[in-house]
């Protein structure tokens, strides 16, 4: 079998477009709408997404098998007659982002918040993943 | 929902105008430019920012200077990030075409829309053929 260098420059854009978070992050589309921040405390996780200009019901989060799936749809903007963009930097169209957690969360104790354009989800860790503090006795 | 919008003028006759963005730490916002035969729409992405949270100025040199200051509080923990949160400043030099009195500037989501219109007298004119 032949490689060919397109074959290279596809795997190549592949790499770059993926952008595992930590070690557990399952796929990333390679857009750059949204980007997303992760945080990792004592007793949660916290995933902020830069979301601005999309409607709360434009976004949807699906749990399964202590994986997180955030997707939705930033709508193009519709021009009207006779104008047209001098400059053009805002990104549109649809994402879909997966991340898998490394240690077992509790999904019924997530909440999401949406506020001035940046989607905040916040997910518990389960009890038994959350450390635990062990007294010296005397 | 609406943005403050802030003339010189106001500044001038002594408003209570505060450092919106502290310097080394603004974020130039991703804008997009939509020209038609009325003016300019400007749209940017500030995420972050509340109403009120917003100075718009268009000067005697049309010089349009966009702050604003970033109300998010990032949670704790140990983060890995794919970007930066901070306070927005950008800065754009516009034709002498347009009218500094009718800017309009509206914060919805984290986008705030600024509409510049020309001013009437350089606005195109349809000019009627006679028989």
């Amino acid at each position: 079998m032949i490689w060919t260098t397109d074959l290279f420059e596809e795997l190549d854009q592949m790499r770059r477009g993926m952008r595992p978070l930590w070690e557990g992050a399952l796929a990333g589309d390679g857009l750059e709408f949204p980007p997303v921040n992760i945080y990792e405390g004592r007793d949660e996780y916290a995933l902020i997404l830069c979301l601005p200009g999309v409607p709360k019901d434009k976004v949807e989060i699906r749990f399964a098998e202590n994986t997180v799936t955030l997707s939705g749809e930033r709508p193009e903007q519709v021009l009207e007659e006779k104008s047209g963009y001098l400059r053009r930097e805002r990104d549109w169209g649809r994402f879909e982002r997966a991340y898998r957690f490394p240690v077992k969360v509790n999904a019924d104790g997530a909440s999401a918040k949406l506020e001035n354009g940046i989607l905040v989800l916040t997910v518990p860790k389960a009890d038994e993943a959350k450390p635990k503090q062990i007294t010296i006795q005397a | 929902m609406s943005s403050e919008l802030k003339s010189k003028e106001e500044k001038k006759n002594g408003a209570a105008v505060e450092p919106l963005v502290e310097a080394g730490t603004a974020y130039a916002p991703d804008t997009d430019i939509v020209e038609d035969e009325q003016g300019l729409k400007l749209i940017l992405d500030i995420p972050g920012v509340s109403p009120g949270g917003v100075t718009v100025e268009l000067d005697e040199n049309f010089i349009l200077s966009v702050k604003a200051r970033n109300v998010f509080v990032e949670p704790a923990g140990n983060a890995s990030r794919q970007f930066s949160i901070g306070d927005y400043y950008r800065v754009f030099q516009l034709g002498d075409v347009y009218d500094r009195e009718k800017v309009n500037a509206r914060l919805e989501n984290g986008v705030l829309t600024l509409t510049i219109p020309k001013r009437e007298d350089v606005k195109p004119k349809r000019i009627a053929i006679r028989a």
